[in-house]
């Protein structure tokens, strides 16, 4: 049993448990204190002092991120030197954020804007001191790092070290002239994106397409087709503040129409396709002695381009299937291109993702196809998307949903779990048996690779052997499993926590909480669908087997991966 | 058990810290003593030779002077916690103080009675050494990895300190007093560092009790001209008139005696841009808050010099809600200097 602690909050009675720090308890008992460099994924820094609260019987402030609460405290969240000193540290931040609010994603959500108005600062008190510094592009084109508005919380440094442990980035310099910079190869970064998802201020943010899209959709020569990740239909509601509910892929079809788009297609489609190639090269593998095991998933680009960096000796192992966004893309810009007789020329595909990595996977040469074209020829984050709608004034609550265009169907409920991690993992063993054997599987729910774990890892029979498989939620906890490969046969890695749905695109603020309600949506919306499994989606074997036949497999299904330094 | 005797001495002696804290020794080396037991780690002692602060210069006196008393008062604290149960020591100064002094400590580490010692001795005298490493947490950043910047407390160095062991943080004065107290020579005195406009500047042996007018007036030191001083650091330490020099010296015991007619605009210039300088950039207050200061006073001296708006906000954030005591003292001079010398009223 924990201890129960009893303080004032604002002149009433709080409990909370005796270790929570002030602003978690403040929280549930319905007191937001403002914070910027506070996460709850990260450790505390308390740095920027905007979450300082004043405790009686102190003379200096209390951080309230850092400390804890204490039985008899009396803390008051805006008295009038909190509410001071807080001013005075917005005005203080403000003055070394740029304000490129145009082409923010976060411009009608932003966290400083609002504490600007609700604290009644002058924004310019002081004039901006970092317009010299420089605006860079990494992770191999992915995602901006602009230092004329970075606000020294250092989120960054502690996303990428702490909880992706790739160390990117370190902070150097003292005093005003402290700087976050690369400590490595741009290749080093793998594009994962969440110091994007951390950075309290868009300092670094995904490198935004909005601006050049806009202008793409308004070429009438265009034919536009837009393409939605699983995880944006779990995820998007919170940009409006609605709670999630099955008319999601449907009002985001709706906006897409509205914003200009020709076509609306799922990727859980896509998805179907990659459980389909990646089961068959499994089952392959499984039935050939001499085959390289383990396989791992190589839907996550992020994980793809770890390996190139960090591991090249994994290359091997990665499974060849394309991810699902550049499998729809191949097939529209093949099969439903020849269908409508349309030169696949003048299409352009927009993947709609919860990612940042994607901008780079997109660019990727081994996926073009023959006709010279690449499978998709853009990408936008959930929170570009989001942006997109904001800015064309779209009530997206008020939407009504419509129907997405159907290329063969809109995939199964194995593809709707693609967002979670642990869902690729559960998509490919529902199929599996099915491969291995032909029979179809009463076993549809794999709950041992489902949940918000670091490493998840289980033994499954089927076709007569225990297939051992382990699925990474997340790249910081790769380690273990990269020193203990042979102890395992299929391994899913999804280099963000919670897989997808935690993507570095996804929106602001990404927390255990919201990784926990995107996730029951996904299951949710698999639970609810008549086909539960990709083997059932008939039209894409057909599909598949066409591409086989024509000798386009290598095409339309595969990849390759180098190593790169 | 520990060896009593020694805290004895320290609570008898009422012993407080010489870095300018003032926190009680006998109940830091308790603390320390109680979370080695506890966690089952073996303890580090660090000596802050840090000396970071303008106008104070005991630490390199007790350098030239009384390494005996010094290194009596390390094997003191050795003694108390056991042997066993320290696993180093570190001593952390500046490059110039550990290329000036380490012949001399060399020679002192070779005694016989010091083996105990230079078995477990770590040199750390670091190049590009700033104020802020004088902050012991701080201090124990730069030790683990070079990050001048100072750690969130609690856990405090006693209980998690270098590399997660519970460590002593002593001042290297401190150490010393606590060498004359095992030797039998301890006289409740404390070393006082004289600057400024004086005749006979240097450092000086008086009661840890003694009044600032007493010392400037046994040492010979009380100007015949009209004067005020700063105490306890020149640049963290406080502005006091004539009329204000009944009290003790305090903070890290020094006096910087400066002649009425001295440029206020120097002096603030001085203040301002020490701590622009210096600051690690940690928090907003003191990062930010420090530089727009310099700013403000840059953009127009005499209006700065009323300390009011824009100016009183800055100071009063940096009092509130800086990270630690680095930002927080920049206020205690210039609000000081403008109360005592400048006669301008500051609401509390």
């Amino acid at each position: 049993m924990t201890k129960k602690v009893n303080f004032k909050l604002n002149g009433k009675k709080v409990t909370c448990e005796s270790g929570e720090t002030i602003l978690m308890a403040a929280e549930n008992a319905g007191v937001l204190i403002p914070s910027l460099c506070h996460h709850p994924d990260l450790k505390v820094k308390a740095n920027c002092r905007v979450c300082a609260v004043e405790v009686r019987g102190r003379e200096k402030l209390v951080a309230s991120c850092q400390a804890s609460a204490v039985s008899g405290m009396e803390i008051f969240t805006d008295s009038p030197k909190a509410t001071k000193s807080r001013q005075e540290n917005l005005k203080l931040l403000f003055a070394t954020h740029a304000e490129y609010c145009a082409d923010c994603p976060r411009l009608f959500d932003c966290d400083l804007l609002r504490l600007a108005r609700e604290y009644k600062i002058v924004a310019n008190t002081f004039p901006e001191r970092k317009m010299r510094r420089k605006i860079e592009i990494f992770g191999g084109g992915a995602l901006e790092f602009n230092h004329q508005q970075c606000i020294d919380c250092n989120n960054c440094v502690d996303a990428c070290a702490d909880l992706q442990k790739i160390n990117f980035f370190r902070s150097e310099g003292q005093g005003i002239n402290k700087i976050i910079k690369a400590t490595k190869k741009d290749s080093a970064c793998i594009s994962c994106g969440q110091c994007a998802l951390r950075c309290p201020v868009s300092a670094i943010q995904e490198n935004f397409s909005v601006t050049e899209l806009n202008k793409a959709l308004k070429n009438k020569k265009k034919i536009m087709i837009a393409q939605f990740a699983p995880s944006i239909r779990a995820a998007i509601g919170e940009e409006f503040g609605l709670p999630f509910d099955d008319k999601m892929p449907g009002r985001i079809a709706s906006a897409l129409k509205m914003l200009g788009f020709d076509y609306v297609f799922d990727v859980d489609l896509g998805a179907d396709i990659t459980t389909m190639t990646e089961a068959e090269e499994l089952v392959e593998k499984l039935k050939d002695k001499k085959a390289v095991l383990p396989m791992t998933t190589s839907c996550c680009p992020a994980w793809v381009r770890y390996v190139e960096h960090y591991h090249p000796e994994i290359i091997p192992h990665l499974t060849s299937a394309r991810s699902p966004h550049m499998h729809l893309g191949s097939l529209i810009k093949s099969w439903w291109a020849k269908e409508q007789k349309i030169n696949p020329k003048r299409i352009e595909i927009v993947s709609v993702m919860p990612c940042t990595a994607k901008k780079f996977e997109i660019v990727r040469p081994e996926f073009r196809l023959k006709s010279g074209v690449m499978p998709v020829d853009r990408v936008i984050t959930t929170r570009e998307f989001a942006f997109m709608i904001k800015k064309a004034g779209i009530d997206f609550a008020a939407l009504k949903p419509v129907a997405h265009d159907l290329c063969l169907n809109n995939g199964s409920g194995a593809g709707a779990i693609y967002g979670a991690s642990g869902g690729v993992m559960e998509a490919a063993l529902r199929s599996a048996k099915f491969l291995l054997d032909g029979q179809r599987s009463k076993k549809i729910a794999f709950k041992t690779v489902r949940g918000a774990s670091g490493l998840k890892e289980a033994k499954v029979n089927i076709f007569g052997r225990t297939l051992r498989v382990a699925v990474v939620n997340g790249i910081g906890n790769i380690e273990p499993v990269i020193k203990n490969l042979s102890k395992y046969d299929y391994i899913e890695v999804m280099s963000c926590p919670g897989g997808c749905l935690g993507g570095g695109g996804q929106p602001i603020p990404t927390t255990a909480k919201e990784r926990a309600s995107r996730t029951a949506a996904l299951y949710q919306l698999d639970d609810k669908l008549p086909m539960r499994s990709a083997h059932d989606n008939r039209p894409v074997l057909e599909y598949m087997e066409w591409a086989k036949t024509n000798k386009r497999a290598h095409e339309l299904l595969h990849t390759k991966f180098k190593k790169r330094v | 058990m520990p060896d009593q005797k020694i805290l004895n001495l320290i609570k008898k002696a009422n012993l407080c810290g010489r870095g300018g804290a003032s926190f009680p020794v006998a109940s830091k080396w308790q603390s320390v003593f109680d979370s080695i037991k506890k966690s089952g780690k073996k303890g580090i002692i660090v000596v802050n030779c840090s000396e970071g602060e303008p106008g104070v210069f005991k630490d390199a006196h007790i350098l030239d002077n009384h390494l005996l008393e010094f290194f009596a008062g390390l094997r003191a604290a050795i003694s108390f916690f056991g042997p066993e149960n320290i696993s180093q020591i570190y001593f952390f100064t500046s490059a110039d103080y550990g290329k000036e002094f380490m012949p001399s400590l060399d020679q002192e580490l070779a005694k016989k009675e010091n083996l105990i010692v230079r078995k477990l001795w770590r040199n750390e005298f670091k190049n590009g050494h700033s104020y802020i490493s004088g902050e012991e947490s701080a201090m124990l950043n730069v030790i683990e990895f070079s990050l001048a910047e100072p750690r969130l407390k609690p856990p405090y160095p006693a209980e998690k300190g270098l590399f997660g062991c519970p460590t002593l943080i002593n001042n290297l004065e401190t150490f010393y007093n606590i060498g004359l107290l095992v030797l039998g020579r301890f006289k409740q005195e404390r070393f006082y560092s004289l600057t400024g406009d004086l005749k006979n500047p240097g450092v000086y042996a008086y009661s840890e009790s003694a009044s600032i007018s007493e010392i400037l007036e046994e040492t010979g030191n009380t100007p015949k001209r009209d004067f005020f001083v700063v105490v306890g650091g020149d640049m963290s330490g406080e502005v006091l008139n004539q009329k204000q020099l009944k009290r003790p010296v305090g903070g890290a015991g020094s006096i910087k005696v400066v002649l009425a007619g001295t440029d206020p605009r120097r002096l603030v210039k001085e203040w301002l841009e020490f701590y622009v300088a210096e600051t690690c950039g940690h928090c907003t207050p003191c990062r930010e808050g420090t530089y727009r200061l310099l700013e403000l006073f840059k953009a127009d001296p005499k209006n700065f010099l009323n300390f009011k708006g824009e100016v009183r906000d800055l100071l009063d954030n940096l009092s509130a809600s800086s990270f630690c005591a680095l930002g927080a003292s920049l206020p205690i001079p210039l609000n000081s200097y403008a109360e005592n010398i400048l006669k301008i009223k500051i609401k509390k």
